[in-house]
């Protein structure tokens, strides 16, 4: 059915959780929840999704450490075979994690939270989510 | 046998700045490539219509006045994305900014270009680098990608595409405090 899609999120706090998941209401997504690289490296080996929503920094109270970033190798993997798309969303980012998100890694969109906007948002994210059903029914026929 | 100088990759360069056209032109010369200037974003929307380039290497912000700042570059990369669709498929767009913002890219990016330069850390080295995965993308696309001339009515909708980040129509892209020195090492 349009609309369906698996999500998941990967951000420490709780309030942007709360924040993303109430977006992304009314919409047939199941969203599952991993506020660290070892839970989401967890579902990523059991689980299959069309979109990952990646925050940059998975430890808030850090300055300047940007871990999420570690998880782009991996989900590079998981987009040539599977198709998963992925969206960066993070207030800390800086100019070359968007350039090296796109041009290297292929990311989906790049949501700066500092201004973020729901309908941008949204779109984004059905978006990446119509690519990754796409990209996927690409890499299987190819098989 | 087919003449060596016009198998030579072609180039469109896009500043309003004849400084950069002027620098870019020689700097691609002497790399081996062909050429071409635009001065602005109207000269080179008609261009792209009239002959296929191998790379098209876009200043973000063309003005005509020298002051206003409606980031036309974003209409042209969205005029490319389109005649990739048509199909008149051209090189990808290599974009070089005086401004670099986490939105600037981000929307140039979105729009299909290959990378995103700025102006104040320009590298010729890393520029020619960038240039040559461009024209290598092109030259391994090339041979599977039909081309045909437009039809009245996708010529007049690539027209309204080209033109719509002209005064009053632009989308909001302001210069944040994170423009500042986007390409500066993190320790």
């Amino acid at each position: 059915m349009a609309g369906e899609g698996r999500i998941l999120l990967i951000e420490d706090q709780r309030e942007w959780q709360v924040e993303l998941v109430s977006l992304l209401r009314g919409y047939l997504y199941s969203i599952k929840v991993a506020e660290s690289l070892q839970k989401a490296s967890d579902l990523l080996n059991h689980h299959v999704y069309d979109l990952v929503l990646l925050d940059l920094r998975l430890k808030d109270w850090e300055e300047k450490n940007f871990d999420g970033w570690g998880l782009m190798d991996r989900l590079d993997a998981c987009r040539k075979e599977q198709g998963t798309q992925v969206i960066i969303v993070s207030a800390y980012g800086q100019a070359q994690h968007v350039r090296e998100g796109f041009k290297k890694y292929h990311i989906s969109d790049y949501i700066d939270k500092k201004r973020l906007d729901p309908q941008d948002f949204r779109k984004s994210v059905t978006d990446a989510i119509e690519t990754a059903r796409k990209e996927r029914g690409e890499i299987l026929d190819r098989k | 046998m087919e003449d060596s100088v016009t198998d030579r990759p072609k180039i469109l360069v896009v500043d309003d700045d004849p400084g950069w056209l002027e620098e870019l032109d020689s700097l691609l010369g002497e790399a081996g490539y062909v050429v071409e200037t635009a001065p602005s974003f109207e000269v080179a929307g008609a261009k792209l219509l009239t002959a296929t380039y191998a790379a098209i290497i876009v200043d973000l912000a063309l003005s005509k006045d020298g002051v206003s700042q409606e980031f036309e570059g974003l209409g042209l990369l969205s005029g490319l994305q389109f005649l990739e669709r048509v199909p008149r498929r051209q090189g990808k767009a290599i974009v070089l900014s005086a401004y670099g913002s986490i939105e600037h890219i981000r929307q140039a990016f979105k729009r299909g270009a290959h990378d995103f330069m700025e102006k104040q850390h320009f590298d010729e080295s890393r520029f020619l680098d960038t240039v040559r995965e461009a024209v290598d993308w092109w030259k391994s696309s090339r041979i599977l990608a039909p081309q045909r001339e437009l039809t009245p009515a996708e010529m007049k909708e690539y027209k309204r595409i080209t033109r719509q980040f002209l005064r009053g129509q632009s989308i909001h892209l302001d210069v944040p405090d994170d423009a500042v020195n986007p390409w500066a090492k993190q320790s």
